[in-house]
């Protein structure tokens, strides 16, 4: 990683940089946890990141510990038995190749957590972009634009209260590549599309989503892009929710079929 | 477990005993060991909870968490893959990401990441003095963060210190997520090179704490 390396890099070494930042999905998180036990070269790319960002991390502004923290602490470890389990690690990786082994990553303790967590919603983000108005950014509209900008930001608002609703499930829908390209927040009353990287539709065609979770493709709602668009409330219902996998198919004319025709992706909800 | 012998403690150069001699201390149920890992890094730790959580509360159940999953299971800490600093930070920062994500709760905002480095009070606190965690070391980092190109510090601020995914990066920026990653796979790259070598001038080769 560090760029003195002889021989081939492993494509997967930037989601081992991701891994290590705790910044994936979880379905790349689990592509990485699956990969890293066979390949010596993104474990120690796993290493030498968490040093770069323990560094980071110790060079924050510094703050005290409250003054109870430690006997709290102290009084919990009282409550809290050792494991006696000697070797707690995963078991060794078979190096297919005869390189000195370093131990296996820590894949126990960090990742339990991790995978289960939820996606926080990229609406969140990009209300607090409008909101903040950090440079660069795709808001940074004309003032004759303002109007149909408000109306976005409060469709952006919705969908924020939306994603923060701990009911809400969120699946990252992705192009059969593997692109991210829309994120998919559902819950029991109300649904989002949030938009990354789907084509506006021609003015012939529509957007459909597919509940997947059944042996056939449900046909369960519709909407369109627009070329600025970023967040699209869609016609829900409960059994709409119950889908724990979506796909999105872009259809010739204005109504649903019955299977899809283009599927453009498809993602599962990321709360396992 | 209190029968257990405790291993001899290993001092190191300046006398201190190394952390990996007080991990192997704790494996064997010592309270006294585990405290002075906790008054060595409590502060750093907390520090990196507190800009990640911003909320103080769910900033110290994050580091109590942290702390005590190395009480129930010291061996999820291998020295072998590094020191103890960086496997400690990982996990708080494991944590304090998985904890403001859950919470969904107000999060500390692009601070440009020098400024914010440069912010830092210097003065390291008894007892907490040690290793990567203190003084010189956020020189270091503050002037290997000067010398990144601003698009690397900005992804690497978004996901590491504000605790975003990639795919959020992405959103929050407009910039493609490819790019994200490789801007990210650039910018650990660009800081590992420079750190390493401030690290190795710092000690002679030798590194301790966080740095292995």
């Amino acid at each position: 990683m560090t760029g003195e390396r002889r021989g081939e890099r492993c494509p997967q070494e930037e989601l081992a940089v991701g891994w290590a930042m705790h910044s994936l999905e979880p379905d790349e998180e689990a592509r990485v946890r699956d990969h890293l036990p066979g390949c010596a070269q993104c474990r120690e790319t796993v290493r030498a990141t968490e040093e770069v960002t323990a560094a980071l991390g110790g060079s924050v502004r510094q703050y005290d510990p409250p003054t109870g923290l430690k006997s709290r602490l102290m009084a919990e470890v009282e409550r809290t038995p050792q494991e006696r389990v000697a070797p707690t690690r995963p078991a060794a990786p078979i190096p297919s190749e005869s390189v000195p082994e370093p131990a296996p990553v820590r894949l126990d303790e960090r990742r339990k957590n991790g995978i289960g967590r939820r996606l926080l919603a990229a609406a969140a983000v990009v209300v607090a972009l409008a909101a903040v108005g950090v440079a660069g950014v795709r808001f940074n509209q004309l003032d004759d634009r303002i109007s149909a900008e408000e109306q976005r930001n409060s469709r952006l608002n919705k969908a924020l209260e939306l994603a923060a609703n701990p009911e809400t499930n969120r699946a990252v829908l992705r192009s059969p590549s593997g692109d991210p390209v829309a994120i998919m927040l559902s819950s029991d009353a109300e649904a989002a599309v949030m938009e990354m990287k789907l084509a506006p539709n021609a003015a012939d065609q529509t957007y459909v989503v597919w509940g997947k979770s059944t042996p056939e493709a449900v046909p369960l709602t519709m909407f369109t892009v627009q070329p600025d668009s970023t967040v699209q409330f869609v016609n829900w219902s409960n059994a709409a929710h119950q889908h724990q996998v979506f796909a999105i198919s872009l259809e010739p004319g204005t109504t649903m079929p019955a299977t899809p025709s283009d599927v453009v992706a498809f993602g599962q909800v990321g709360n396992a | 477990m209190a029968d257990s012998p405790a291993p001899a403690s290993r001092p190191e150069p300046d006398g201190r005993t190394s952390d990996a001699s007080l991990v192997e201390r704790v494996s064997a149920g010592e309270r006294g060991a585990f405290e002075e890992l906790y008054d060595r890094y409590a502060r750093p730790a907390y520090s990196l909870a507190r800009r990640i959580c911003v909320d103080p509360g769910l900033s110290e159940d994050v580091v109590q968490e942290a702390f005590l999953a190395l009480w129930r299971n010291p061996a999820g800490y291998d020295r072998s893959r590094g020191g103890f600093g960086t496997w400690l930070m990982t996990v708080v920062h494991h944590r304090a990401v998985d904890a403001v994500r859950r919470e969904n709760t107000q999060r500390r905002r692009n601070v440009p990441l020098t400024d914010e480095v440069s912010e830092r009070n210097l003065t390291p606190a008894d007892g907490a003095d040690h290793a990567a965690l203190n003084g010189v070391v956020g020189a270091e980092v503050r002037e290997a963060l000067k010398r990144l190109p601003e698009d690397q510090r900005q992804v690497i601020a978004l996901a590491y210190l504000d605790g975003y995914t990639q795919i959020e990066v992405a959103a929050l920026t407009g910039i493609p997520l490819g790019t994200v990653k490789s801007r990210t796979f650039a910018a650990i790259r660009r800081l590992r090179i420079s750190l390493r070598s401030a690290w190795a001038g710092e000690t002679g080769g030798e590194t301790t704490g966080a740095h292995r």
